[in-house]
């Protein structure tokens, strides 16, 4: 009845949308107490009475949350390309459940869905902070760091989906058509 | 066609749903502002800022541009330069 793959999509993404959520508040107190910086919890969340000190909060936090998203864009790549259940090496195999850690293994459908999820808040945050950097309210580096980390991350994943490809067809091409005729030819 | 309905909707609601906890963490970015006590307001701050080319640069005390230090600051007294030794011309 349900989509299977928007069920799973809204599955992958309550993490990453918990963890955002956490790193923006902690990253703004952190932030706050190591430049001194007055905070005040108000109505309409964290206020400041100094425009500079808004800027340079607002930029170290979304910076923060950037890092966080490209470090667990990284974390799925690197499962991607090394621990893909289509083409891991036999002795990491062997060695991932030696070491109980077998739930890295994982396949296509799970690694590529949670891809989409965390490059979909990678661009989102891109886009807001470019509107940002536009608008004055951040430094402009925090939207061209952020803008170099989407394009590799997108570069890389598209790299492995056709890789990905090209195995799943080598794959189809070997199982194809043998035809094996038992007893003498016609001709 | 009740059943085809039924599947668009609830369709429809995961795909909100989806786009919600998408869009949820990114507004986290409006919960900063800044006190409507501020006496200055975002619109007026300038990250990019950069120095005019044309700007007035205060001369510095210097033998060489002696004459202008002194034409200078005999007008502007209280823009003397604060250093360890006072270069505030003394008699």
């Amino acid at each position: 009845m349900f989509s299977k793959v928007l069920v799973k999509l809204i599955d992958q993404a309550i993490v990453p949308a918990i963890t955002l959520v956490a790193v923006r508040v902690v990253s703004v107190i952190l932030i706050s107490n190591y430049f001194g910086i007055d905070l005040t919890l108000g109505r309409q969340g964290f206020e400041y009475t100094n425009p500079d000190d808004f800027i340079l909060v607002n930029s170290y936090s979304t910076f923060f949350m950037v890092v966080v998203v490209a470090v667990g864009l990284l974390y799925i790549l690197l499962k991607s390309l090394i621990f893909h259940d289509s083409h891991i090496a036999p002795h990491i195999t062997a060695n991932l459940f030696s070491l109980r850690l077998s739930s890295l293994i994982q396949s296509s459908y799970d690694l590529y869905s949670q891809g989409a999820i965390w490059l979909s808040y990678l661009y989102l945050l891109t886009i807001s902070h470019g509107i940002m950097a536009f608008s004055g309210l951040v430094f402009p580096w925090v939207f061209w760091v952020s803008l170099v980390l989407t394009v590799c991350s997108t570069v890389v994943l598209i790299f492995d989906i056709e890789n990905e490809m090209e195995i799943k067809n080598m794959k189809v091409d070997q199982t194809e058509g043998v035809v094996v005729r038992f007893g003498g030819f016609d001709d | 066609m009740t059943n085809h309905f039924f599947k668009f909707s609830t369709n429809s609601l995961l795909l909100v749903l989806l786009l919600a906890l998408l869009v949820f963490p990114i507004t986290t970015i409006g919960w900063l502002n800044v006190s409507k006590n501020s006496d200055t307001n975002l619109s007026e701050i300038n990250t990019n800022y950069q120095k005019p080319s044309d700007m007035q640069v205060l001369p510095a005390y210097d033998e060489r541009n002696e004459d202008e230090f002194y034409n200078y600051y005999e007008y502007y007294p209280e823009e003397i330069p604060e250093t360890s030794e006072s270069t505030y011309p003394t008699d």
